[in-house]
């Protein structure tokens, strides 16, 4: 059963991007008002409110943001070509400017950090995915990762192991591994037909999940055995796909991080939230349940609390934020 | 984008004619006879002759809208009308005049809320189309409720690379992007000021 | 004393010259001593000789300035002279001589030129030949025309010109040193305008020695075509492209012997691609045929066809095609003037009667075949006798043409092939048409046709309708006896497809034959003895004939409706169509009693009132006050008949019968009847002042109305006095009017809601227009007069809201400026019927919507636009609650105009409230009404652009 917690209002425009602190406390979204907002669980009033409004950085969209897995450091990618990184000043749980990433041609479309805190990596319209390395709020850029043939939409870090999922409009995934002081391609993941908006891993790992404009969700499962003929050291496969349930394109999937529950909820453009469980036998996807009409128009971005796993955040172009719980 | 160079210098204008929208008939007391003479007699007299109903005296005569209980769902037509008037980037002359947007190209699925929007570019490699498709892109976002979807398409066979535009067209990311770009926006604003 | 006199004269005479010479004295000196000069060879004190004596040295001097103001001297002189003295010839010859001589001086050029002006065009016959070929020996040849100014040129030209006139020998001399060469490169339009006119000149009076030089003189001229020429705003010279185009193509055609090389010329010129080229070329083209003459052109003439044809057939330009064919009859008329008809025949044959017949002949390419008919159309209607010859020769080739093409068509079907349907191509289309403008040359050249019979034998085997309809037309009007022609018509016309291809042959016959129109009408429209459905189809046909071929045809359709008005009302319908769109229909006596005469006996018919105010308004005075007379005593059968009359007559109307004023205002107090009220109204307006009658009916409309307020308490009565109330202030009435307004605003408290509402509604009546007001007299200021005795009125009841409708529906009337000066007092007025909440005592949809019709209107104002700024604040959010107002589409529509209405503002001033403009706009785009959201689409794109 799928209830709704709390609408939060307050960007004037789209929003487009929404993630959780690995803490589980904390929401931070962005949105084409240039702004990026930081939302709190309010136990007074039993509602979430903003916390901080992060202002005055950006001088376009801001487009995703992703918190360090520590939650000291948030990173947010925008399309005025810059991703911004901000620091929490300890004692106040307030977040100051710390410095920009520059280097992208274009807007920067994704920001993803590595579960180490080490690494970042961002991508956007200009083909390339960089990789930068954080040192004392210094941030080199340690490989520009060419390979896509378009607009890059996502990045984003394996929970685990150092491999790198890129998304694009190229209709491909790739994932990157670095050798040898170089970042190369080693697997290219080709299913969909058009636009890979969103990707995202299980909570171990072993899946990912890819939505697209083409109206599908492929789950991939990586395996690792070398294989023979391809001489590829891993490589995903197609396990099994969600079809025929979505009737515009698909922005954004999250996998619970729920540790027996395998869900998937999906954010999609016929402004329904929908929620998928892995099947008795464990092979295929069944829709658990639809929110039709869960926002006015288009949802952008769905995400599931690490913490508390059964709530769900989702964004939208009609300028709002909902938090739903899943029972 | 260098405007410098049309990229079809003399494309071919077409006359426009006017579409009416089909009007329910207002409820009428009169017998069916009566009805039937009155249309015999209007079909010979012609459109530009029918008798006018008679005034009446003391009468305040305004605009007004017909205040029937009915809700009047947007249709194909309404869309036309907010696009007809769209002038071609590089031309001085109207989609309807180019003849790139058409009324029979117009579709609303009621039901989804989806408008359905092809275009026809004047020459098969126009690369204004993608310009031409953001201009009405542009004009639907600030003219259509949110609740409906758009979908704007090149009509099929019409343009080269018809699939890497319509693609473009329906990234609402680089659309926004493209928004933002305040050039682009000024040019694309300048086709629709006064459409 | 004498002697001292003239020694001062002569002193004098030599210190003005001494002075003027001296290059040294300043221009106002030097113009002073010019003035003492003239005036004293003016004043004959200095004779032409003592002149000359005692400039001669100046003449000759080293320093150039000197010897210019010497000459300048010597040509006020002469300027001066003329007419005032009698001069010996020797000496103006010598004079001209020593100036021809001293050409050479190029330093003076430009005084020594005018003084040859001057001595040539003052003395013109005085010189013997040698002297003025010797002088324009050395014009031509001392003088590098080219390279002088412009005024100087021009000089040059003048001479030339007074040369040829008057010494017309010297002519051939003029083009052997090298006249042609002088003119090359005139730019200058008032030059050359000069050069065209003299060359017509040169070639009539040295006409022999023309040939010698056409082609270098053409070629010259030639050089200058097409001439465009646009003259600057200010210029002076008052010379038009036209000027130019004309004198230029005179000058072309000005010889015989420049023909052979003008016809070559323009045919190039004609095909060239720019269109103003042609178009020039075809004018001048046609201009030379008629000036050079048949004999000129006739080498020439099969070319010119065939470049004239090549041009009709490739222009899709309507403008030049309708230049070519109208050239074409002038071309014709030129060439086929001659005594011998063979060679007439043949001028035309060649090039353009058999290729148009050979064009009908052709299978594949007769689309040019319209096109062909225009232009032996064109042909034919030159004159009678060409129309006549044209039509003899080519109407037994097209029918036979048509029969061939018949029978290969049955051919073709025989053989199982695919039959062509492509009527308008087809060629017994073609044929159709071909005969049809051949018919109608006829017509209107007047000339006889001869094959009237066998053309409407093959007419009835044909299938093209909208051909063979224009053709019976015209053939019925070439033979009005013949019956089948009319018969055809009759069958077409009641076609539903062929009706208005008829009904325009129709219009086209009435204007040469109205006598056959009307015996079409009568012998095919027997209204007596058809049934009820025939009559509608007949009438209506009638009906549209009446509105489409003029206003004789259209009366005598009136006239014939008019006894047969009770057997439908579609008569009537139809009658009125005919008169509402007839304008130019006279009305006389039978017409209008015939009328009456329906209308007594008739029902009391709703479209009868409508014809009587039409009708009546044509008539002239004596006949209304005739008709006003005769329904007068049978008032009260017809009471409406009457009114119809009153409101339709002319000021100087004799109405004096009070007794049915006052009948007319009591009922329509109690019936609420607003035609008699209107009546009364104007018959109050069209009366003098003066007159006593006029007062007493206006006492009676005062008592009536003031009287019986309670008495008929009914919203029709309170419409009533509305409308009275706005005649007496239109007629300037104002005490009365005053008397009846505040009965007016006392019934705003009134208990009833329904007579509340009435008499709010009333101030919009009063400063309403009406269609009935352009019978009335008017003064220019009531409205305003009626807005500021009341506003002030209105604005002490502040209770209640009805007062506040009232004022709102007279704000949006009135003009701007009385509003202005007043606007602090009145705008919080509409703010506060905008700031209305549901329950008040008057529906808010009438009284937000007066208020939002009278925001619309003063934002609408330069004056009052300007005062709103103060309270964008307070009307922003009252526009924004009530474009989203449920119940009422028009209350949203009005708001959403009035916020679009705001977007001229500063940006500044607007930009506080932008975003939630548009936030709200952006509801409003899916209003559910379409007229609401077109609005509101337009405003939310305009509050977009907003910008500094």
């Amino acid at each position: 059963m799928l209830t709704l917690l709390d609408t939060i209002t307050g960007h004037t425009d789209r929003v487009w991007c929404a993630a959780w602190s690995n803490d589980g406390q904390f929401l931070a979204t962005c949105s084409s008002d240039k702004m990026i907002k930081i939302h709190k669980y309010d136990a007074n009033t039993n509602k979430w409110r903003c916390k901080q409004t992060l202002d005055a950085q950006h001088s376009r969209t801001v487009r995703s943001v992703s918190w360090s897995p520590n939650g000291e450091l948030l990173a947010c990618a925008s399309f005025d070509r810059s991703t911004s990184i901000w620091r929490r000043s300890s004692e106040q749980e307030d977040f100051h400017f710390v410095n920009f990433l520059e280097g992208h041609e274009s807007e920067v479309k994704c920001v993803s950090w590595d579960s180490s805190g080490d690494l970042l990596a961002t991508c956007g319209r200009d083909k390339s995915v960089w990789v930068w390395l954080e040192e004392d709020d210094d941030f080199d850029c340690v490989g520009v990762l060419n390979g896509h043939s378009q607009d890059v939409k996502r990045v984003l870090w394996h929970p685990n192991r150092p491999l790198l999922l890129s998304a694009s409009y190229d209709d491909t995934v790739r994932c990157w591994c670095e050798e040898l002081d170089d970042w190369v391609c080693v697997d290219t993941l080709r299913g969909h037909t058009s636009t890979v908006w969103d990707i995202c891993f299980n909570p171990t790992g072993t899946h990912v999940a890819s939505c697209s404009d083409d109206l599908n969700i492929i789950i991939w499962r990586l395996e690792d055995q070398s294989i023979a003929t391809t001489g590829k050291t891993l490589e995903f496969r197609e396990e099994t796909r969600i079809s025929g349930e979505h009737g515009r394109s698909i922005y954004s999937v999250s996998w619970s991080k729920h540790a027996e529950k395998d869900l998937i909820a999906s954010a999609c453009g016929d402004d329904c939230l929908r929620i998928f469980g892995r099947n008795k036998q464990g092979e295929q996807f069944a829709l658990l349940h639809k929110q039709d009409k869960a926002h006015e128009t288009d949802l952008n971005c769905v995400a599931w609390n690490p913490v508390h796993t059964n709530l769900l955040a989702t964004t939208s172009d009609d300028h709002n934020i909902k938090i739903w719980k899943f029972e | 984008m260098d405007l410098g160079d049309l990229i079809n210098p003399s494309p071919k204008v077409y006359d426009v004619a006017p579409i009416k929208r089909e009007t329910r008939r207002t409820p009428n007391t009169v017998t069916e006879d009566d009805q039937n003479a009155e249309q015999l007699f209007n079909s010979i007299l012609g459109p530009k002759y029918i008798k006018k109903p008679l005034e009446e005296i003391g009468t305040i005569d305004e605009d007004e809208v017909a205040d029937s209980e009915e809700d009047e769902e947007i249709d194909e037509l309404e869309i036309y009308d907010l696009l007809r008037n769209i002038k071609d980037p590089e031309h001085p002359l109207t989609l309807e005049q180019l003849k790139v947007a058409q009324h029979s190209l117009i579709n609303i699925d009621q039901l989804t809320k989806t408008i359905t929007v092809q275009f026809t570019p004047t020459i098969t490699h126009c690369s204004m189309a993608t310009l031409i498709g953001l201009c009405i892109r542009v004009k639907l976002l600030r003219s259509i409720p949110k609740t409906y979807k758009v979908d704007i398409k090149v009509s099929q066979g019409s343009h080269e690379s018809e699939n890497a535009v319509n693609r473009q067209l329906n990234d609402k990311e680089r659309v926004a992007a493209a928004l933002e770009n305040s050039k682009l926006l000024s040019v694309v604003d300048k086709c629709i000021i006064h459409s | 004393m004498n002697w001292d006199k003239d020694y001062n004269k002569q002193c004098d005479e030599l210190h003005s010259r001494d002075y003027y010479c001296n290059p040294d004295t300043s221009a106002s000196g030097k113009k002073e001593a010019l003035v003492s000069i003239t005036t004293r060879i003016s004043n004959g004190e200095v004779d032409l000789n003592t002149s000359i004596k005692s400039l001669a040295d100046y003449l000759t001097v080293t320093d150039e300035r000197i010897r210019a103001a010497a000459y300048e001297i010597m040509d006020v002189t002469l300027n001066n002279i003329k007419n005032k003295q009698e001069v010996v010839v020797q000496t103006l010859c010598s004079l001209l001589r020593f100036f021809g001589d001293r050409l050479h001086d190029y330093e003076c050029v430009n005084e020594i030129l005018t003084c040859i002006k001057t001595l040539m065009s003052t003395w013109k016959n005085s010189f013997e030949n040698d002297l003025v070929s010797s002088i324009l020996h050395q014009l031509l040849n001392d003088v590098s025309i080219p390279a002088l100014t412009q005024p100087l040129r021009l000089s040059c030209y003048v001479i030339f010109d007074l040369i040829a006139t008057h010494y017309p020998s010297m002519c051939k001399l003029l083009f052997a040193n090298g006249f042609i060469q002088s003119i090359d490169g005139e730019r200058d339009p008032k030059n050359l305008l000069y050069i065209f006119q003299l060359i017509p000149k040169l070639c009539s009076v040295c006409s022999d020695s023309i040939p010698s030089v056409a082609e270098e003189l053409f070629e010259a001229l030639s050089c200058y075509f097409p001439i465009t020429y646009t003259p600057a705003a200010d210029d002076p010279r008052n010379i038009t492209s036209q000027d130019l185009s004309l004198a230029l193509t005179t000058a072309m055609t000005s010889h015989p012997s420049f023909s052979t090389y003008c016809f070559p010329f323009l045919m190039e010129k004609l095909s060239t691609v720019v269109l103003e080229t042609k178009k020039e070329s075809i004018k001048a083209l046609t201009q030379c045929i008629q000036t050079f003459g048949e004999d000129h052109t006739r080498p020439f003439l099969t070319e010119i066809w065939a470049y004239i044809r090549t041009e009709i057939i490739r222009t899709s330009n309507m403008d030049y095609v309708h230049l070519i064919l109208d050239s074409i009859t002038l071309i014709v008329n030129a060439v086929c003037s001659t005594n011998d008809p063979n060679i007439n025949f043949k001028n035309i044959h060649v090039g353009l009667i058999r290729p148009a017949v050979t064009e009908l002949e052709s299978t594949t390419h007769s689309k040019f075949g319209a096109l062909y008919s225009r232009m032996i159309y064109s042909a034919a209607v030159a004159s009678p006798s060409i129309c006549k010859m044209i039509c003899d020769h080519m109407i037994p080739h097209i029918l036979q043409i048509n029969d061939h093409h018949q029978h290969s068509h049955h051919h073709h079907h025989h053989d199982g092939q695919p039959c062509n349907h492509d009527q308008s191509h087809s060629p017994s289309s073609s044929t159709m048409i071909m005969i049809t403008q051949l018919a109608q040359a006829s017509i209107e050249t007047s000339s006889s046709f001869s094959h009237f019979d066998s053309i409407v034998e093959k007419m009835n085997q044909s299938s093209n309708e909208s051909e063979a309809i224009e053709l019976i037309s015209r053939l019925s009007i070439l033979n009005p006896d013949s019956k089948s022609c009319l018969d055809w018509l009759n069958r077409s016309i009641r076609n539903d497809q062929k009706r208005e291809t008829t009904l325009n042959a129709l219009q086209w016959m009435s204007k040469h034959s109205e006598s056959l129109v009307i015996r079409f009408i009568d012998e095919h429209f027997d209204l007596d003895t058809i049934d009820e459905s025939d009559l509608i189809v007949n009438v209506a046909i009638l009906s549209r004939m009446g509105v489409q071929c003029g206003s004789n045809i259209c009366r005598v359709i009136v006239m014939k409706l008019m006894p047969i008005s009770n057997r439908s009302k579609f008569v009537m319908d139809g009658i009125h169509v005919m008169v509402s769109h007839c304008e130019s229909m006279s009305v006389d006596r039978t017409m209008m009693n015939s009328m009456l005469d329906q209308i007594m006996s008739n029902a009391n018919h709703r479209v009868a009132f409508q014809i009587v105010l039409i009708l009546h308004s044509k008539c002239d005075l004596e006949l209304q006050n005739e008709c006003i007379k005769r329904c007068t005593s049978s008032y009260e059968r017809h009471p409406h008949l009457l009114c119809a009359l009153l409101i339709s007559c002319r000021q100087q109307i004799s109405f004096c019968d009070l007794q049915i004023g006052e009948h007319l205002i009591t009922s329509s107090i109690r019936h609420g009847d607003s035609k008699s009220l209107y009546a009364i109204a104007s018959v109050l307006n069209k009366l003098y002042h003066r007159e006593q009658y006029y007062h007493q009916l206006l006492q009676c409309v005062a008592k009536h109305f003031v009287v019986s307020v309670d008495q008929y308490a009914s919203a029709h009565h309170v419409d009533a006095l509305s409308v009275v109330l706005r005649y007496l202030y239109m007629r300037g009435e104002y005490s009365v009017g005053d008397q009846l307004g505040r009965v007016l605003i006392g019934l705003l408290d009134h208990q009833h809601a329904q007579i509340k509402r009435a008499a709010s509604n009333g101030f919009a009546i009063v400063m309403n227009q009406s269609k009935y007001d352009h019978h009335v007299i008017r003064q220019v200021l009531y409205k305003q007069r009626f807005f500021t005795v009341h506003a002030n009125q209105l604005n002490h009841h502040r209770s209640n809201s009805c007062h506040l409708v009232a004022f709102a529906n007279m704000i949006y009337q009135v003009n701007q400026s009385v509003i202005s000066s007043e606007m602090s007092k009145l705008f919080p007025m509409v703010l506060r019927s905008l700031s209305v909440v549901e329950g008040d005592d008057v529906s808010v949809v009438d009284l937000v919507g007066a208020g939002l019709r009278a925001v619309k209107v003063l934002l609408s104002g330069d004056d009052t636009r300007n005062l709103i700024v103060d309270y964008l604040g307070s009307l922003i959010p009252h526009l924004l609650r009530w474009c989203r107002y449920e119940s009422d589409a028009n209350v949203r529509l009005t708001s959403v105009i009035c916020l679009n209405q705001l977007v001229t503002f500063q940006y500044y001033k607007l930009h506080p409230f932008r975003q939630s403009v548009l936030d709200v706009l952006g509801e409003v785009i899916g209003d559910k009404k379409r007229l609401v959201r077109r609005e509101a689409v337009k405003c939310r794109n305009d509050w977009f652009v907003l910008s500094e």
